[in-house]
């Protein structure tokens, strides 16, 4: 039952998820504030990071509903476990690239299943669960965020109808700083539990720690400070498609998208459900947009990112059953250790690929279609001619 | 309607979704209404002086103080109602 090695092993590769896992969503946080100039981008990220930190803190909730529920945690072995943060490693790395705002939680819980299902088959895949935690929340999060983030768009939009444009857009651009400071702490406070959640499991099934334990302290700061300094480095080709990709965003926009969003992760985490944040984010973000008077919008955006939602639990469960298959074909603790070495060096190829056309804080704001927005590049489309319905 | 809401019940978690619509709803829209109604009555203060900004400063304290007595109505409604 014990086995160190691997547990040491797994906790790794939770801490390079963790890492990932901040790195991808800080767009989330802070892609409306960096878009409308309320921040300047490292300003941003570092707040972000630091709240996020904050955040890992409040609460314990949702870190105890992620471990259970999904699959049957008495089947779950490290090997598993491991298999399925590969998976979703590989998933988070690979969106990025494409600056695709994909759900980590999504990606984290596909890894895990598909790695479930190549261990055991379907027997041990809590499926009544899957869809009361994963499948119903990935519809209602989005559209709920839409459609409150359209509603106070339009609202703010009239009853500012008549006030001078420098002072509202001061106000609103000082309003924005404290709503993505309460969303950093929102994001913390739901996605540092995830990893938190994930790294309980390897422990109760490595037998450390007894079935229904809490979540040890270590756990906590470690998944704390590390989804900080993923925060901190900033994942931003995923901020440039949040913050200009859907929508031209003003900064009364930014602020309704991102109360909206806070708000509604707050919300859901105080009742226990753990939603993704990523959907929330962009589902406000795309609300914002519908509030506006022209309804301006990049649909075809919109399309691609959620034809990437529907992809992301699928794709992550092939990655983290594939990753298991090969853990188990060269022997444990071995094949891990290959395992591990390869989604590494899949991470580096993709990191080194992307520096091809590299966005920095000095460019993340530049005019949409002004790179080769990655994940619009199919023969015959250039990004240029991306759409903004009227 | 109400069958296919008995049917999923099992698996989505309705009462779950709505109390988190409802509240979500309510604070945002609460707080961005809010936070608009302080930038116009600065706005106000900026354009026009201290007389149009008080007015606007009642208005804000009248909506804030209405939207507090009719939530806890409805909450203590509630209350009631659930108890």
């Amino acid at each position: 039952m014990h086995n160190t090695f691997l547990l040491v092993l797994v906790v790794l590769i939770a801490v390079g998820f963790d890492f990932t896992n901040g790195f991808h969503d800080t767009a989330n946080s802070v892609a409306p504030t960096i878009a409308t100039g309320a921040l300047r981008p490292r300003t941003a990220v570092l707040m972000s990071s630091a709240l996020n930190i904050v955040g890992a803190f409040l609460s314990l909730k949702v870190a105890a509903t992620i471990a259970s529920g999904i699959v049957s945690q008495t089947s779950v072995i490290l090997p598993v476990v491991f298999a399925g943060l590969t998976g979703a490693i590989v998933w988070n790395v690979a969106t990025w690239y494409f600056g695709i705002p994909s759900s980590s939680s999504h990606a984290l819980i596909g890894g895990v299943v598909g790695a479930m299902l190549a261990h055991s088959g379907g027997s041990t895949v809590l499926w009544g669960g899957l869809t009361s935690k994963v499948v119903a929340p990935a519809i209602a999060a989005p559209t709920f965020a839409l459609l409150i983030a359209a509603l106070a768009t339009t609202l703010s939009r009239h009853l500012t109808s008549k006030s001078d444009s420098a002072t509202k857009s001061w106000g609103m651009r000082t309003g924005q700083i404290g709503s993505s400071a309460l969303l950093s702490i929102a994001h913390g406070t739901n996605d540092a539990q995830k990893t938190m959640g994930i790294v309980t499991l390897a422990l109760v099934a490595n037998g450390t720690l007894a079935d229904n334990a809490g979540t040890p302290t270590w756990v906590v700061v470690m998944c704390g400070v590390t989804i900080g300094m993923g925060t901190y480095l900033g994942g931003w080709r995923i901020i440039r498609t949040m913050g200009h990709g859907f929508t031209t965003l003003s900064p009364t926009q930014g602020f309704a998208s991102q109360i909206t969003s806070s708000v509604v992760i707050l919300s859901s985490s105080h009742f226990g459900m753990p939603l993704s944040t990523t959907h929330v984010a962009a589902g406000s973000i795309l609300g914002s947009g519908v509030g506006t008077k022209k309804r301006s919008v990049r649909w075809a955006v919109a399309a691609r990112v959620a034809l990437a939602w529907l992809m992301t639990l699928p794709a992550a469960a092939l990655c983290g059953a594939l990753s298991f298959y090969l853990s188990h074909a060269i022997g444990s603790p071995v094949g891990e250790v290959v395992t591990g070495l390869l989604t590494a060096l899949a991470c580096v190829g993709i990191v080194r690929r992307s520096r091809r056309d590299r966005i920095t804080p000095e460019n993340v704001n530049d005019e949409w279609g002004g790179h080769s927005e990655a994940f619009e590049h199919v023969k015959g489309h250039s990004p240029a001619t991306t759409e903004v319905s009227a | 309607m109400n069958s296919i809401l008995a049917a999923s019940s099992g698996l989505i978690k309705w009462g779950l979704l709505g109390k988190i619509l409802v509240l979500s709803a309510g604070v945002s829209v609460s707080l961005v209404v809010l936070f608009t109604l302080a930038v116009n009555a600065l706005s106000a203060y900026r354009r026009q002086g201290a007389a149009v900004a008080t007015k606007t400063v009642s208005a804000l304290v009248g909506v804030v103080t209405l939207t507090l007595i009719l939530a806890t109505l409805v909450w203590g409604l509630y209350f009631i109602v659930h108890k």
